[in-house]
């Protein structure tokens, strides 16, 4: 594993290269234009300066024409092509380098020797140094020390203007052009420092941002979480202001209907026995038969009416003891397979084998079963369905305790009203069919199990209820 | 396996490099053969001929160039001149003679404007190449001294090749002759044009 510092070192070294290549290839591209403009110049010149060789009235195309043209492309075009070809490369560089010096050599003699025209070796070095690769500077000044030399053996007037030269005059000139590559060397040298240290700088500013990104991603992803218990906090407060509200609600329609159901059983209780009786004694086909039965219908459907007021205003009252789920599920769906195998609809269980006991009311359990299947079977009364209703070990909050589903596949609760299905005396059904105190019932019945009931609908394809009670709470026995 | 083709790559452009290498040693050579290929060296009389029409100056020694008018090469020859001219004393007499192959108005050519611009020198046409061919001039660039008393003192050309500016053999004798220096070598190499077509030489 690297330390923090080799890996600063290794991106140094790595953006210094980067920077060093593009400059390289840079200044390929800079040689381009002034090899390609040089020897357009050198051309240019020939023609000007030498364009013909005489030889009295005759006269003929100077050698020098064919050189600018000739040599001077030899001079250009490879390192042109190895500009495009090999960009960068050290090859190139030193190519150009060695081109360009005998570039020089051959513009001072299109230009005869001009003291001018000397410049351009000069220039030509201190283009060099572009690359900011000493190196590059050596076999250029060796092509002019070189050239001297040789010229100085074989053809010494024309270097030195006189035949007997000094064996080391070459060294005078060279030592011209190393004057110039001394301080371009130093300049070399000193520009390579300064990429070095904008390297550095931007390794070290990279892996500054890179630990500011670290923390700003550290804290968003805890802002991020914060928003999320934010919002689940809120959502909950939510949901606990509708329990309230519901439970309020739940409480005053209780109260009034337990008081309103208490005043009324004893009445209905005299009505209905005296009706069943009268009915018992008349004959068969008295004209008052008719009426007296309806009498005792309605009385009945009121009883049942009072008994679910009287169940929902008990629902306070309870007494709660460790139970079998599973036993009180099974004890509920016998008494629903009854009405389901009349009307035709699949009753499927799903009981999970380890199934830990909860500490509730069995009747208020299986009362909530057969509330919410007798809906579903309603919900499907005019078609074949099923109901499935599933049971298994659940958390909630970190409270232990198990979750009943209960499926079918009806038509589903329009969204419209699906806000208020559990408002005491809503419904759906016909008059006479439903007293709108199932659903509200079982909603009282969870939560004064600090349960929590919740429902999905989709209408045309179904709806499960899905009903949690913990193994305990912390409700107190009446 | 793979790399067999960029082996063969590789030595394509090795063989290249060479042959570019090569070239341009071939080029330099020829260029430098001609700019170093001296021109014929004048046959001049060693003493001043009675015949020649120029009008010398008693008592001062006479300079002779002697020029082509479209010869690129003596562009260096007028320059070194110059040069001279500012070395050299005041009591010279210097004329400049360029012959006139073409026959046609020498005083437009640049050459002729050059030697013009050289202050203290007389320049001529040299009519019908008599002057040229009594000194036995062959090669444009051609210098000759002669002493005040005619006596013969330099021939040669006052360039180190061909075109080529710069310190020389020639000019170097020349400033030591004007200067009554001692000078061991009377002679030196020309470079230039020849002055006259083949069959006139």
């Amino acid at each position: 594993m690297p330390s923090h510092a080799d890996k600063l070192l290794q991106r140094t070294q790595t953006l210094f290269e980067v920077q060093q290549k593009e400059n390289y290839i840079y200044t390929d591209r800079i040689f381009v234009i002034l090899m390609l403009m040089q020897w357009i110049a050198g051309i240019i010149a020939a023609f000007l300066i030498s364009p013909k060789a005489w030889e009295g009235s005759i006269s003929q195309t100077h050698i020098h024409v064919y050189a600018a043209i000739f040599l001077g492309g030899l001079l250009t075009v490879y390192p042109v092509l190895l500009a495009f070809l090999r960009p960068g490369s050290a090859f190139t560089r030193y190519t150009i380098a060695i081109s360009q010096m005998l570039m020089s050599a051959l513009l001072i003699h299109l230009s005869g020797g001009r003291i001018e025209t000397h410049f351009h070796v000069f220039g030509s070095l201190a283009f060099l140094s572009f690359y900011r690769d000493w190196k590059v500077l050596i076999p250029a000044t060796l092509v002019v020390a070189v050239d001297h030399w040789l010229r100085g053996v074989y053809f010494p007037q024309s270097v030195y203007g006189v035949l007997a030269a000094s064996p080391w005059r070459w060294v005078e000139h060279a030592g011209w052009v190393a004057f110039e590559d001394f301080f371009l060397i130093l300049l070399c040298i000193r520009q390579t420092k300064e990429m070095w240290m904008i390297a550095e700088r931007a390794a070290k500013l990279e892996s500054m941002n890179e630990i500011i990104e670290a923390k700003v991603r550290e804290r968003t992803s805890e802002l991020t979480n914060a928003k999320k218990i934010l919002e689940e906090e809120v959502l909950e407060r939510k949901r606990l202001e509708s329990v309230m509200v519901q439970s309020e609600k739940m409480a005053a329609v209780g109260q009034l209907a337990g008081g309103v159901a208490h005043e009324i059983n004893n009445p209905l209780a005299v009505i209905l026995g005296f009706a069943q009786s009268i009915t018992r004694r008349i004959p068969a086909n008295d004209p008052l038969e008719q009426p007296l039965k309806t009498i005792e219908r309605e009385a009945l459907r009121c009883k049942n009416l009072v008994q679910d007021l009287l169940t929902f205003s008990r629902a306070n009252k309870t007494e709660k003891e460790l139970i079998d789920v599973a036993q009180t599920v099974e004890g509920a769906l016998s008494l629903v397979m009854t009405q389901s195998k009349v009307m035709d609809i699949a009753v499927n269980k799903e009981l999970a084998p380890d199934l830990p006991k909860i500490q509730a009311n069995p009747r208020q359990v299986q009362q909530v079963i057969l509330n919410l299947c007798s809906n579903a079977m309603d919900a499907m009364s005019s078609r074949k369905g099923t109901i499935t209703i599933r049971v298994q070990k659940d958390s909630l909050k970190e409270k232990a305790g198990v979750r009943l589903d209960i499926e079918d596949n009806g038509q589903g609760i329009p969204a419209e009203i699906q806000s208020k299905i559990f408002n005491p005396f809503f419904t759906t059904k016909e008059v006479g069919k439903g007293t709108g105190l199932g659903l509200s019932l079982s909603y009282e019945i969870v939560q004064k199990h600090s349960g929590q009931i919740t429902f999905e609908s989709v209408q045309g394809k179904g709806t499960t209820f899905h009903i949690f009670l913990p193994c305990t709470n912390g409700e107190h026995h009446d | 396996m793979a790399s067999k083709p960029m082996k063969v790559k590789d030595q394509i452009f090795k063989l290249g490099t060479l042959i570019w290498i090569c070239a341009i040693v071939a080029g330099y050579m020829i260029l430098l053969r001609y700019a170093n290929a001296p021109g014929l060296q004048a046959k001049a009389p060693p003493v001043w001929p009675q015949a020649s029409q120029i009008v010398r100056t008693s008592g001062q020694p006479t300079l002779l160039l002697f020029a082509h008018p479209f010869c690129p090469c003596s562009r260096a020859s007028l320059t070194e001149l110059s040069k001279i001219m500012t070395h050299a004393p005041d009591k010279t007499q210097v004329v400049i003679l360029f012959v006139n192959p073409k026959q046609t108005g020498l005083s437009e050519t640049a050459l002729w404007k050059q030697a013009a611009s050289i202050p203290n020198v007389t320049v001529l046409e040299d009519k019908n190449n008599f002057e040229s061919k009594l000194f036995g001039a062959l090669t444009s660039g051609q210098t000759l001294l002669y002493s005040a008393e005619g006596r013969l003192l330099f021939s040669g050309g006052i360039t180190s090749a061909r075109g080529h500016e710069g310190n020389s053999l020639g000019k170097e004798s020349m400033l030591e002759i004007l200067n009554h220096r001692k000078s061991n070598l009377k002679q030196a190499l020309v470079f230039g044009c020849s002055l006259f077509n083949k069959e006139e030489k």
